[in-house]
């Protein structure tokens, strides 16, 4: 078993591995996105080749392990506290953009007749954090390799766009920087493209863009119970799922410890740990990227995630 | 009857941790996509014996005691 092992293995930890070092070239480049797109481009690339069913069954077998360990190590160095002391109008396009994101993508997934693990995976990549609450999600709801492929595309593929749009369309419209900030963390899909995207802002990405996005990343465990007892409720229990219960509790203590416990915090800070932590949770994204089927992939969730994200900027810019 | 060689191949799914990575290592073995595999699939000696050499060379087992 251990010869069906060492391609997944050592791809997703080389894959991780060039992420990790491409990401030190420059702040704007994020090793988890760098690994995610890679992942989905190796089994593009590679994916008719006979030895890369290992790679794909290694891929599905470690997610529901990979992802969470990732998610966890990723939680600790979450700092809330920032968090805790934005400006009040921060907390309320926060939670505007959320409830936009989550329900058009809802809505417009149902009018579009997608398939309803597909439309909420979509709905929750947009409106909390990108793809690790897709990964989390995707085994709180049991979902299909075509779900998870279909939503991961979209939500890569609208933020990229979306990540462009913001190069331009912030100063078309003359948004000040702090609303730029709060823009960005708001609406974007993933801290790294929330990264990407701030990375001109100096000081106001680390006050503003990062922890608006952290408030949205810390919704992860709830927005996936809310997910589980959905499915729980139309398909029974399903064996095997439990500890994901355990996983999101050990999300919330966490975050608590990291919170209120200062030794935690400044642990969690450490440049080793910080990298480890990076290293691991890019092996996971570069596995998670290689569950993407291109052969799978549909248009209408990608116009699902895109209307939805549009939706949550013309509501920003409603409120400012 | 059909459904033997959907036997072997839930038997070595419900007898790995790593199911898909089992799975995918047998599809190798055989030549031929296991996931496939139906209750209606026809019986066939011939890729029984195949399909039985790969389970006991995954499960690491000299014997298999499926119930057929």
């Amino acid at each position: 078993m251990l010869k069906a092992l060492a391609p997944g293995f050592l791809l997703t930890v080389v894959l991780a591995a060039v992420s990790y070092f491409v990401s030190t070239i420059h702040d704007a480049l994020d090793a988890l996105v760098i690994a995610l797109i890679a992942g989905m481009l190796f089994r593009l690339l590679f994916g008719g080749q006979s030895w890369f069913v290992l790679v794909v069954a290694y891929a599905k077998d470690l997610k529901d392990v990979l992802i969470p360990i990732g998610v966890l190590l990723y939680s600790a160095t979450i700092n809330i506290n920032k968090s805790l002391t934005l400006p009040i109008n921060a907390y309320i396009h926060m939670v505007v953009s959320v409830a936009v994101l989550l329900i058009v993508a809802l809505v417009f997934g149902r009018l579009l007749k997608l398939p309803p693990k597909t439309n909420w995976l979509t709905a929750i990549g947009s409106a909390i954090c990108g793809a690790s609450a897709i990964a989390i999600s995707s085994t709180a709801i049991d979902a299909k390799d075509e779900d998870i492929s279909n939503s991961l595309i979209a939500i890569t593929l609208v933020g990229l766009i979306a990540l462009a749009l913001y190069q331009v369309l912030p100063f078309v419209m003359g948004l000040r920087a702090e609303d730029y900030a709060i823009l960005s963390g708001a609406t974007l899909h993933q801290t790294g493209i929330v990264k990407i995207a701030t990375s001109g802002l100096g000081e106001i990405q680390k006050s503003i863009a990062l922890p608006v996005k952290v408030l949205r990343t810390a919704l992860i465990p709830f927005i996936a119970l809310v997910f589980f007892y959905i499915t729980v409720e139309r398909e029974g229990y399903k064996k095997g799922t439990g500890y994901l219960l355990l996983v999101l509790i050990a999300f919330f203590v966490i975050l608590g410890l990291s919170a209120f416990l200062p030794a935690f915090a400044a642990l969690s800070k450490m440049a080793g740990i910080k990298i480890a932590t990076t290293v691991i949770f890019s092996i996971a994204f570069a596995n998670l990227g290689l569950l993407v089927d291109f052969k799978t992939v549909r248009l209408k969730p990608i116009i699902v995630a895109f209307i939805a994200w549009a939706a949550s900027l013309g509501a920003f810019m409603l409120m400012i | 009857m059909p459904g033997r060689l959907k036997k072997i191949v839930d038997y070595v799914r419900d007898h790995s941790i790593l199911k898909n990575l089992a799975l995918a290592n047998m599809k190798l073995m055989v030549g031929e996509d296991v996931t496939e595999v139906t209750e209606d699939t026809p019986d066939d000696a011939e890729k029984e014996k195949k399909y039985i050499e790969a389970a006991k060379a995954i499960l690491k087992k000299d014997k298999l005691d499926i119930k057929f």
